[in-house]
């Protein structure tokens, strides 16, 4: 797998735009985009629980934007802290604070300010914490997670290599990684790597 | 384990993904202990 965007590619803008197109999936659920979101979505395409979907708030549920399903890789052991890299509005971060019980943390780290905003309005569990922070400067100490989970946020990152060094430094030892994202399979040309609008979906 | 998904079947961009093969996944992984 390819590391980093091998082409230049102007970050900030790059940044600046996945910030305004997420801030718009917070806010305006309904508008236009090139990707699904919301609880339907989740469930009749990725294999969420609709019982587990419908037991969140439906303003959260709406701004669901995941590209697949961390839970498919197991699901949260009780007690355990878990990070979720990218929690937008929160329903990956509430779903997995449910499975890991009171005893248990959960923390989502989100930069987009309204996914923030909303996530922290609705979160449904008091051992659910939203941190403002990106993929590649994860805002949590050393060695502290048990899971980390992530749902179609890696992709958005031109360089991958910082983020997953921050996957490691993170995880505890026999900690584990539940990556959610999406892949490409075959060599994708130069005009579309400079792409910034396929780079935001 | 990989679990794969049909990420973007119905959107705008189902075409292209069909052609680069683009779909979602879902990985696991564990830091040697």
């Amino acid at each position: 797998m390819a590391l980093s965007c091998p082409i230049d590619l102007d970050v900030a803008r790059l940044r600046a735009e996945v910030q305004a197109m997420y801030s718009r999936v917070a806010t305006d659920q309904r508008g236009e985009f090139h990707f699904h979101r919301g609880p339907e979505f989740a469930a009749r395409l990725l294999g969420y629980d609709s019982a587990e979907l419908a037991a969140l708030p439906a303003a959260m549920t709406a701004s669901f934007a995941g590209v697949a399903n961390p839970f498919a890789a197991g699901s949260m052991p009780p007690g355990a802290t878990v990070l979720d890299v990218g929690a937008g509005t929160g329903t990956d971060a509430n779903l997995a604070a449910a499975q890991v019980g009171p005893k248990g943390r959960v923390i989502g780290v989100e930069p987009t300010a309204a996914m923030l905003d909303k996530a922290r309005a609705l979160a449904a569990h008091a051992h659910l914490e939203m941190r403002r922070g990106s993929a590649e400067e994860l805002p949590v100490p050393d060695a502290s997670i048990d899971v980390l989970i992530s749902n179609g946020v890696f992709n958005l990152a031109p360089d991958k290599t910082p983020v997953f060094r921050e996957v490691l430094r993170v995880l505890k030892r026999g900690g584990r990684l539940q990556l959610a994202d999406i892949i490409v399979a075959s060599e994708l040309s130069e005009a579309i790597r400079r792409d910034i609008d396929l780079w935001t979906g | 384990m990989v679990a794969r998904y049909n990420t973007f079947r119905g959107t705008s961009k189902e075409r292209v993904a069909r052609k680069y093969g683009v779909a979602g996944v879902t990985v696991r992984a564990v830091k040697p202990a």
